[in-house]
């Protein structure tokens, strides 16, 4: 019998085929053919439909969420099993990114499908890509410093930096790239990809004088950015949110978190879930927040009310969704830390996993994930506790970073 | 009451009749039913072989709408697993034939197993030689392009 050829197939037979390819395989469709490269990077009526499928292959499996991680400055994609079966591992390997593969990276932002890489050697530029287009797309953002005043006020350190990736209303998308020590240090600035250029931003006066602590990390959702924020100068101030609004370019007024935080408890930031622009709008993304308080080390995590606009009030959730004793469970004296934890959530099977360090400072060897099952005030009280070893860390200062992964189509060109 | 049954013929002339619910799920030959009702329909492109799974997909996934019940409609759950086991015992090159003939017969489910049972055969692979060979794939890169892919060839995306 005569052997068919893939090119006997119809071009929308081919197609038809190729949109049902998983995502960890797109290199090697690129790689086989001339007509499979063009076509899984050139075709965008391809690449919506290849996104449909992916989004529907996901949305059968919302407790296992793609993330991004960065350990040991790498990057890569893992896939967590939130499912709570006993005997699986709840973090796994997927795939290394192209793109990456050269770079070390000191930190990482995700933004409905686009990444913006610091890099760890390079204090000159950063990166932004998106993973799906694979390693062709990536695109270097040069920047500068101001120098004498990192070196005043700074020990001339350049990481210092914080950033913010979002979108305005029109799906521009924007950097902000901030330091804000005040009263002697404060520039914001952004980026924007419509001019490739960068230009000083004139915040106007904040009542409440407030400001984001150097270090904090923020969180994007739905195109806007979120950081903790507490009055300026004042170690004793109560901490709140504050969200920046890419369109109108200005930050909310304080958003009140549900329990009181002050600057040196540890507080971390995520989303309710994976799903936002491309699976519609099924589960509209919430802020969640992790909340461990320095004096008990117990950790609250709680789970805002859908958030509508950025500058609305923000609502809580009125019972805590998982609550936990690190003393007993971790190490009398173990704290997540605001700088090296993330964390993610299931909702319906009540799952939360933060990943972290598995000691404080040098003494850090290995990526954690530490995984509370059960615990909310809701449910039975049952709650479970494990932990499992993600990586061993070369690097004990490296702040590893996970966040969500959603496939977009998003050009930067 | 009988049901109505209808011919098929195969590229080697080997008639099959089914009855034409089950044939009609196929959309071409719904058409071709109405146009030329009890006529026997030639399908010149399609061997017995490919032609008796076609049917056999076609027999499993009819919907009985007489309304009797006795049917053994299957709940979607096992349909699902059942479609599973069908498309992994046919080798490649008649998986291909099968893909064909879905296409061919505008039978979307079956093309939609078909698809899918290829593009993991696709993932499955280890690397670009595999797929090419697999699916009789000329390996149409330039130089350049060669070494420009090995750089990138290791990564997944």
């Amino acid at each position: 019998m005569k052997k068919r050829k893939m090119s006997d197939l119809p071009r929308d037979v081919e197609e038809e085929v190729l949109c049902r390819v998983p995502l960890t395989s797109l290199g090697l469709v690129r790689s086989t053919c001339r007509r499979w490269n063009m076509l899984s990077r050139c075709d965008h009526l391809f690449a919506n439909k290849h996104l449909a499928h992916l989004a529907a292959e996901e949305a059968k499996k919302k407790d296992h969420p793609l993330v991004v991680t960065m350990m040991n400055y790498r990057v890569e994609l893992m896939r967590l099993d939130l499912s709570n079966e006993d005997k699986v591992a709840v973090v796994n390997p997927e795939a290394k990114l192209a793109g990456l593969d050269q770079i070390d990276v000191r930190e990482i932002f995700h933004c409905d499908g686009l990444f913006l890489c610091i890099p760890k050697e390079d204090h000159y530029r950063l990166l932004v890509w998106n993973p799906y287009w694979g390693r062709g797309q990536p695109r270097w953002i040069e920047h500068t410093h101001n120098h004498d005043l990192v070196d005043t006020h700074l020990f001339g350190r350049l990481d210092r930096y914080s950033y913010g990736l979002g979108y305005d209303s029109s799906s521009h998308y924007k950097i902000l790239r901030f330091i804000d020590y005040p009263p002697n240090f404060v520039e914001f600035k952004i980026y924007d990809f419509n001019s490739d250029s960068w230009r000083i931003l004139d915040l106007p006066p904040r009542p409440d004088n407030w400001n984001i602590k150097l270090g904090e990390r923020g969180l994007s959702l739905k195109g806007n950015t979120y950081w903790f924020a507490s009055e300026a100068l004042n170690f004793d101030a109560i901490c709140f949110l504050v969200c920046f609004d890419f369109t109108t370019e200005t930050f909310s007024p304080p958003l009140p978190l549900p329990f009181e935080a002050f600057p040196d408890d540890t507080l971390i930031l995520s989303s309710s879930s994976s799903s936002s622009s491309s699976v519609g709008g099924e589960y509209p993304p919430q802020l969640v927040v992790l909340f461990q308080s320095m004096d008990t080390l117990e950790m609250e995590i709680w789970i805002s009310n859908t958030t509508e606009k950025p500058n609305a009030a923000l609502s809580w959730n009125s019972k805590v969704f998982l609550s936990a004793n690190i003393k007993q469970l971790i190490h009398p004296h173990y704290n997540f830390l605001r700088k090296s934890a993330c964390f993610f959530i299931d909702q319906e099977k009540k799952v939360a996993v933060v990943f972290d360090k598995n000691a404080r400072m040098g003494a850090a060897t290995r990526d954690m994930a530490y995984i509370f099952v059960g615990g909310g005030v809701d449910d039975d009280g049952s709650s479970s506790f494990k932990q499992q070893v993600v990586k061993e860390s070369a690097y004990p200062f490296c702040y590893s970073r996970a966040c969500y992964y959603v496939p977009s189509l998003v050009q930067l060109n | 009451m009988s049901k109505k049954m209808i011919v098929l013929k195969s590229s080697e002339g080997v008639s099959f009749v089914v009855e034409e619910a089950v044939a009609r799920q196929s959309k071409i030959i719904s058409f071709l039913v109405e146009e030329f009702p009890d006529r026997e329909l030639p399908l010149t492109n399609m061997t017995s072989e490919i032609l008796r799974k076609t049917i056999e997909y076609c027999k499993k996934h009819v919907v009985e709408d007489d309304g009797g019940g006795d049917s053994s409609s299957s709940s979607s759950g096992d349909l699902k697993e059942w479609d599973v086991k069908f498309v992994a015992e046919i080798d490649q090159p008649r998986l291909m034939d099968l893909l064909m003939a879905a296409n061919y017969l505008d039978i979307p489910s079956l093309l939609d197993v078909t698809c899918q049972k290829v593009a993991d055969t696709i993932a499955a692979c280890n690397d670009e030689k595999e797929i090419r060979a697999t699916f009789n794939i000329e390996n149409d890169f330039t130089e350049e392009e060669v070494e420009a892919i090995r750089m990138e060839n290791q990564y997944p995306i």
